[in-house]
């Protein structure tokens, strides 16, 4: 059973709308997003709420429900 | 005479080399010297008469923007300016292209914090300048220096004038020999300037420019103030000023309360505005790191805006994280308490976006290093995207941007409470 959530892009406010389906991992929809605002997928985490998403984590274990919103945060490093 | 040159160049870039290495305050200082070393270069040596010349600074230009590319074309610009004569240029520059006498050539907007020693430089040239480079940059360093260091002045500016030591804006207007001092919500009050109501907010006051030598060269800068006649210049109203959306991701000025957000006054341009509470944030968790000689690291939060053409940021809020950091690089080690804060602004309607990153370089100074620069190209591309560096043992802060060529430039930026 699929579901339809929404991505936040953090850098510019702007939203996408995704249908997922259960066995989807948290990794590829990050992919699918950066992908859709051109941005690379390695560097960035999904925040749900509180919770930050990433990895191999099933869509169908995150507790993501149709209608949800999660946003897409940049993950930087900084270095002398 | 070829070889002459050679050793001359050779001199120079060592120096240049050296100088663009430093900070922005050890930078000034520095032009100064060199400024110096080339005239003193060029009264000595047989070189003399070339020194001057177009062929020989076109060389000069060309190597150096061989070599350090686009981040020294400016400091090249500045070079050559400073040995020009300058007011022919000027009298036939404003003939040409201005036909009000009264419009400024040359104007640097100086943003100084007395609280936390921060200092930062805008100019905001509109033609050739009337006076040498060389001699701004005296100017500007003995301003700065009167300004940060004179303890004389700090209780002057806090007791006698009754306003709170935090950003003091000055405008040095050299072609128009105009100081004009401001506080964006306070007047500084003078003896000879009749008491002000709360509606002469913006107003300044005029220094004239033998005022500016006499202010330079005396050691008693309150006497200065007290003694001198003083002319109130009012500045206009900028809330008049057409604003325009830019799209719907961006806030125009009028949508912001006055509480929140200053007016854009012509002593308050800037491209980045920094509210008190973040700027507060971002120093005191450096400065807590920084005494354990490790980095920080966080995300600058708010809105753009467009004004005039212009896009501008407004820095509400920063947020940060548990971090995995050394005194060399940083990391988030999780995002939970940050995802706790900006859970809280999606509650709260804050609608806020990502303007950028602060991190910190302790006793590094300020600068982009490659990591830097590779996490702004990857994760902060868009054009009002920022990377703020602090470095907590220098008292040193800098904000900066790529440009078209992935070199870091530095910005200009206005706190405000």
């Amino acid at each position: 059973m699929s579901l339809r959530i929404a991505i936040r892009d953090a850098d510019t406010g702007s939203k996408v709308e995704m249908d997922l389906e259960q066995d989807n991992t948290i990794e590829e929809v990050i992919e699918s997003a950066a992908s859709y605002w051109e941005k690379e997928a390695g560097a960035y985490v999904l925040r749900y709420g509180k919770k930050v998403l990433r990895g191999q984590t099933k869509i169908g274990i995150s507790g993501i429900r149709e209608g949800d919103l999660l946003e897409l945060i940049p993950d930087p490093e900084g270095g002398f | 005479m070829a070889e002459k040159f050679e050793e001359f160049f050779k001199e120079f870039e060592v120096k240049l080399e050296d100088i663009l290495s430093k900070s922005t305050l050890s930078l000034k200082k520095d032009l100064v010297s060199l400024f110096e070393s080339i005239t003193i270069k060029a009264s000595t040596d047989e070189i003399k008469k070339d020194i001057l010349s177009k062929s020989i600074m076109k060389e000069i230009e060309n190597r150096i923007r061989e070599k350090y590319d686009e981040k020294v074309n400016v400091l090249a610009k500045e070079i050559k300016d400073a040995l020009k004569v300058k007011s022919e240029e000027t009298d036939k520059f404003r003939e040409n292209n201005t036909s009000n006498t009264d419009e400024p050539l040359f104007n640097f907007i100086v943003n100084v914090n007395l609280d936390t020693s921060i200092f930062s430089g805008r100019e905001k040239s509109k033609g050739i300048a009337p006076t040498s480079k060389e001699e701004l940059a005296k100017f500007l360093m003995s301003l700065e220096e009167d300004l940060i260091n004179s303890e004389e002045l700090r209780n002057f500016i806090k007791d006698d004038l009754g306003i709170e030591l935090d950003t003091l804006l000055v405008e040095l207007n050299i072609d128009k020999k105009i100081i004009k001092y401001q506080k964006e919500e306070d007047i500084i009050k003078h003896d000879t300037v009749k008491e002000s109501d709360s509606s002469d907010r913006g107003q300044t006051v005029e220094i004239s420019r033998d005022d500016l030598t006499i202010y330079q060269e005396s050691q008693e800068k309150l006497g200065h103030f007290k003694e001198k006649e003083q002319n109130i210049d009012k500045e206009e109203d900028s809330s008049k000023e057409p604003v325009s959306k830019e799209n719907n991701q961006s806030k125009s000025l009028s949508s912001f309360p006055s509480k929140d957000m200053p007016e854009l006054t012509p002593l308050s341009i800037a491209d980045v505005y920094i509210s008190h509470s973040a700027f507060k944030m971002i120093m005191e968790h450096c400065g807590k790191m920084g005494k354990k000689n490790l980095e920080a690291l966080g995300f600058l939060m708010g809105h753009r805006f467009s004004c005039e053409g212009g896009t501008y940021i407004d820095i509400e809020h920063v947020v940060t994280s548990d971090l995995d950091a050394s005194s060399v690089s940083v990391k988030f080690k999780d995002f939970g308490p940050m995802f706790k804060d900006l859970y809280k602004f999606e509650k709260e309607g804050k609608d806020y976006i990502l303007l950028g990153w602060y991190h910190s370089h302790p006793g590094h100074t300020c600068f982009l290093s490659e990591t830097d620069i590779e996490t702004q190209k990857r994760m902060f591309k868009k054009d009002y995207q920022i990377a703020l560096v602090v470095d907590p043992i220098h008292h040193d802060m800098k904000i900066y941007r790529l440009d078209a060529y992935d070199q870091y430039v530095e910005i200009s930026y206005s706190i405000y409470s």
